[in-house]
C-alpha cells in the first residue's frame, strides 16, 4: 500500500491525557456507575493517521481503562455511513428511546478530531423483565457520520452486545453473537460482503464482571458496504 | 493585601504538598498499575495497526481467534467447588426434577472496578439431558449501580425449551444465587416480578 502514514500526534492524545491525569492523579480506581474495566485498551490505527480506540466508553470525559463499555467488533467500510448501516439492519428497530448513549474516541486525520462521538445505537426489541435484546452502537466523526481514508474508503466502527432481563435481574453479554448477527444482516443486502473475525483488535475478554459478562474474542468482523 | 498573601501561601503549601507526595503517589500507582495496562490510559495505550481490508471476492483464509492466556481464570479447585455447590443446591434439584445434566463451561465472576480483580464466583453453564418446559420460579440477582453488591430476587415465568442453564455460584456464600435459561430458550413472564428501570449498557 502506498504512502500510508502511520502516526498519532501528541495533539490527538492531549485531551485524553489531561483527563487521564486528572483521573489517575486522584487515584480513583473504580469506574463510573455501570462501567467495566479492561487491561487491553489500545488505539486502532487504520492508516493515514486515523485512529479509534478498541472500546467504547461510558463517559465523554475521562475515558480510560475503568470506564469502558464494550469492545469494538465490526468495521463497515468502502461506502459506509452511520444511518446507512443502521438502515441495512432493519431487525434492529428500537433506537434512542430505549437505548442509552455511549461514546467512542477517535481521530479522522486532517478532517475531524480528536474527539468523542456519541451513539445510543439500535436494538432488536424494547427492554423487558425476562426477554433479551441484541444491541449495537456505531461510531464515526459526528460532522460526517463516517471516517474516510484511501485504504478503507468511507468507514464506521461498531460495538455489539446482548441485553438480558433489563427490567429485572439484568445482565449483558454475547458480543460475539450480536457481532455476527449484525454483520450477516448488513452483508445480506445486495452488493455487500462479510469477513468474520478478520482483524485482531486485541479486546479479548471472557469472564463476568458483575452484570457485565464479557464474551468477546478480540477479533472484528469486516463488512464491505456497496 | 491580606487575601493575596493568603492565596500565595496556600498555593505554596499546595505545591510543596504535591512535590512531597509525588514519590508516595508514584509508589501507589506502581502498586495499582500492572504492566502494560490497566494502569494505562487511552493516551498511554499502544497502537495496533490493522491489515488492509479485503476486497469483494477476495478469498481470506479462515481465522481462528487465539484466546490470550492472560485475564482472570478459574482454578480447578474453584471449578470443582462451583460444580459441588450446584449439585448440593435444593433449588437446582427441584427445578430439574432429578434430570441429568453435564457441565459445558465455567468462567470466572470477578469484582468490578479493580486493576486486580479477584474471583468471587463462577458462571457455570450446564446442559440438560431433557429440556425444561413449564412454569418456574428462578433465583436471580440484580446488581447495584456500582455493579458490586447485589440483591436477590425470584423470577416468575413459563420457560420453553430450556436445554442450557447459566448458574451463578457465589463463592463467598458457596451458594447458587442465579439460574437463567440461555441459548434458544424463551421465558414468558408471569405476574409477581418487581420491575426496575432499565440501566442501558
Amino acid at each position: 500500500m502506498m504512502g500510508r502514514h502511520r502516526w498519532t500526534s501528541f495533539r490527538a492524545r492531549l485531551p485524553i491525557v489531561v483527563s487521564a491525569i486528572a483521573c489517575v492523579g486522584s487515584l480513583v480506581l473504580a469506574g463510573a456507575a455501570g462501567s467495566a474495566t479492561t487491561d487491553s485498551l489500545y488505539q486502532i490505527d487504520t492508516g493515514y493517521g486515523d485512529f479509534f480506540y478498541n472500546y467504547d466508553f461510558t463517559t465523554d470525559s475521562g475515558a480510560g481503562w475503568n470506564t469502558v463499555d464494550w469492545g469494538m467488533s465490526v468495521i463497515f467500510y468502502n461506502n459506509a455511513e452511520i444511518e446507512k448501516v443502521k438502515g441495512e439492519a432493519p431487525s434492529y428497530w428500537a433506537g434512542a428511546s430505549v437505548a442509552s448513549p455511549m461514546w467512542a474516541y477517535m481521530w479522522n486525520n486532517g478532517t475531524w478530531g480528536p474527539g468523542y462521538d456519541q451513539d445510543s445505537g439500535k436494538k432488536t426489541d424494547s427492554p423487558s423483565c425476562l426477554g433479551s435484546t441484541r444491541h449495537f452502537r456505531i461510531y464515526a466523526p459526528p460532522t460526517t457520520d463516517r471516517f474516510y481514508n484511501q485504504s478503507y474508503g468511507y468507514y464506521v466502527v461498531a460495538s455489539t452486545h446482548y441485553d438480558h432481563h433489563e427490567l429485572c435481574d439484568d445482565w449483558f453479554d454475547d458480543s460475539e453473537g450480536t457481532e455476527h448477527d449484525l454483520a450477516n444482516e448488513v452483508a445480506s443486502q445486495p452488493g455487500n460482503a462479510v469477513w468474520h473475525d478478520y482483524a485482531n483488535l486485541s479486546n479479548y475478554q471472557w469472564y463476568d464482571e458483575g452484570n457485565h459478562h464479557w464474551r468477546q474474542n478480540g477479533y472484528a468482523t469486516y463488512v464491505w458496504v456497496s | 493585601m491580606r487575601r493575596p498573601v493568603t492565596a500565595l501561601l496556600a498555593l505554596a503549601i499546595l505545591a510543596a504538598t504535591t512535590v512531597a507526595l509525588k514519590p508516595v503517589r508514584a509508589a501507589v500507582l506502581d502498586l495499582v498499575a500492572p504492566t502494560p495496562a490497566p494502569g494505562s490510559t487511552p493516551a498511554a495505550a499502544a497502537a495496533i495497526v490493522l491489515p488492509e481490508p479485503p476486497a469483494p471476492g477476495q478469498s481470506v483464509p479462515a481465522r481462528t481467534p487465539v484466546r490470550p492466556t492472560t485475564g482472570p481464570k478459574l482454578t480447578d479447585a474453584q471449578v470443582s467447588a462451583a460444580v459441588a455447590a450446584i449439585a448440593a443446591d435444593a433449588g437446582v434439584r427441584n427445578l430439574l426434577g432429578g434430570a441429568d445434566y453435564s457441565v459445558a463451561d465455567a468462567v470466572p465472576w470477578v469484582t468490578p472496578g479493580s486493576v486486580t480483580p479477584s474471583v468471587v464466583g463462577a458462571d457455570v453453564e450446564i446442559t440438560l439431558t431433557k429440556a425444561l418446559n413449564g412454569p418456574v420460579a428462578l433465583p436471580g440477582i440484580r446488581f447495584d449501580d456500582a455493579n458490586v453488591g447485589y440483591s436477590k430476587l425470584i423470577k416468575h415465568g413459563v420457560v420453553h425449551d430450556a436445554s442450557r442453564l447459566s448458574v451463578l455460584v457465589d463463592f463467598r456464600d458457596n451458594a447458587v444465587v442465579s439460574i437463567n435459561p440461555v441459548g434458544a430458550a424463551r421465558i414468558d413472564e408471569l405476574p409477581g416480578n418487581a420491575h426496575h428501570p432499565a440501566r442501558g449498557e
